[in-house]
């Protein structure tokens, strides 16, 4: 695929420039890139956060209208719904980005995934959209792209700074572009704030009430709430944009051999 | 999936591997699968009994945790830098307090989900990774029609299979909270006593307003 050709180029030219920087420069200036890539590699969410002092006052402000407004919507469209209607809402709402999914597809050169999109929409276009008689003839399962996965395929895999936006949540400078583009040229709509206001409402809803345990487990038992969103959005980002495929490569723990301070501690204790 | 084979195709296949069968090792893959497996049997029988005390499914949670997941590489790991920076006792108490929260937040968690069907969907070992590490992939079905990815990271170093991480949807639980372990130490001071001090109102009950 060309996006991934892309950054192994580019995260060979980066291994080019590192070894260089430990091969002419003396061991204060080795201490120094080591020590910024130790913050780099330790806390990437919050070097790629300089406005942190900003997204945290906006994110209170969306919790307050989660808490006010959102969540006891969503407690009742889940509690009140029929499980069927809730179904077709759903049905529906992911088969209105099925079209702007295939642009999308179409400019990032994924003409499978463009191919499934569009055989998805047409199959379920049959109910309206109301039902899914895609997934019950087999069909590759349901997929969603957008202007900020398109422009991260194109080269910009940096997504820029972290930005808070009022109302619509985590989002990054690259990905707010995005999200603008695609208001104008989603075919559902093009540009109409009466299609997309309902659609976006509905699909807020719709989320809040189907993801009702898990928000609410992180909201109230994170140690740092604010955190922990800016970190899941910014990995879901990049696992959307490598459509699903996990970077073995990432960072990860791994199994400590030379101590066992728990055994230890549990050993004095009497356990 | 049911993909029909002619019969006489299997015979001949089955007569075709069985020696190589024999000579053939379980391949790192192959044994973090089953150990995924034989994970998520265990959690079934020892946790999903609905007649268990809270206290008693913590602790069943704990030991099956001990046993499955690297928890001070990931209790390290989840410190990050600030772990080189600790004194010994600093650490201790990290390593327990971190503990103490991951059961008290998932035991319950994890019973509301060891009911749930599962489905492993295959393993690979990553090339080349040292240690070693096999990435394997599951689906947890919350629903007749709706499922979750969840992938396991499995050390596979010296066939002592240990879970270092969990991806669901493809969203590093360990990389996550590493991410609001560091922002909680630097907004608690950027020490390390900072963040074991409310890491000890949390297990003491004590939620302070700034956490809502």
């Amino acid at each position: 695929m060309a996006s991934r050709s892309r950054s192994r180029a580019e995260r060979g030219l980066g291994g080019v420039i590192a070894r260089l920087c430990a091969a002419t420069l003396l061991a204060a200036a080795l201490a120094g890139c080591a020590a910024m890539g130790a913050v780099e590699e330790d806390d990437p969410d919050s070097v790629a956060d300089p406005i942190e002092f900003i997204n945290r006052p906006i994110f209170a402000v969306n919790n307050a209208a989660d808490t006010l407004l959102l969540r006891p919507v969503a407690i009742a469209y889940r509690d009140l719904m029929p499980s069927p209607l809730k179904t077709n809402v759903r049905n529906v709402l992911q088969w209105l980005t099925l079209p702007l999914t295939f642009i999308h597809d179409v400019l990032q050169g994924e003409f499978e995934r463009a191919e499934e999109a569009a055989a998805r929409f047409v199959t379920n276009a049959l109910t309206l959209g109301l039902g899914d008689p895609a997934s019950d003839l087999g069909h590759p399962p349901y997929h969603k792209e957008d202007a900020g996965q398109t422009v991260a395929v194109w080269g910009v895999e940096n997504g820029g700074p972290y930005l808070m936006l009022p109302l619509l949540g985590p989002s990054s400078l690259r990905d707010a572009f995005g999200t603008a583009v695609d208001f104008f040229i989603d075919p559902v709509g093009l540009g109409s704030i009466e299609v997309s206001l309902p659609r976006s409402a509905t699909g807020a809803v719709d989320w809040r009430a189907r993801n009702m345990s898990e928000i609410d487990e992180l909201k109230y038992t994170s140690i740092d709430y604010y955190a922990a969103v800016r970190s899941l959005y910014r990995q879901r980002r990049r696992v959307d944009i490598r459509n699903g495929e996990i970077d073995v490569l990432q960072p990860a723990p791994v199994v400590s051999i030379d101590f066992d301070l728990l055994g230890e501690v549990r050993a004095k204790a009497g356990d | 999936m049911a993909i029909r084979i002619p019969k006489i195709a299997i015979c001949i296949a089955v007569l075709i591997a069985a020696p190589m069968a024999q000579a053939a090792q379980i391949s790192h893959a192959d044994g973090a699968a089953k150990f995924i497996s034989a994970l998520a049997e265990r959690a079934m029988s020892t946790l999903a009994e609905s007649k268990l005390a809270s206290g008693d499914r913590r602790e069943r949670f704990r030991e099956l945790f001990n046993d499955a997941f690297a928890v001070e590489g990931i209790g390290k790991f989840v410190l990050g830098r600030h772990w080189r920076k600790a004194t010994p006792a600093e650490r201790q108490e990290y390593l327990v307090l971190f503990e103490d929260q991951i059961v008290g937040t998932w035991a319950d968690r994890f019973t509301e989900y060891s009911g749930n069907k599962f489905e492993i969907m295959g393993a690979a070992e990553a090339k080349g990774l040292r240690p070693p590490v096999a990435l394997v992939e599951t689906k947890y079905w919350t629903g007749p029609k709706t499922a979750v990815r969840v992938d396991w990271r499995v050390s596979t170093a010296d066939s002592n299979y240990k879970v270092t991480d969990i991806y669901v949807e493809g969203v590093s639980l360990a990389i996550t909270h590493r991410s609001e372990y560091s922002s909680a130490i630097r907004r608690h001071g950027g020490t390390i006593e900072g963040l074991l001090q409310v890491m000890r109102n949390r297990r003491d009950g004590i939620i302070l307003p700034t956490l809502r």
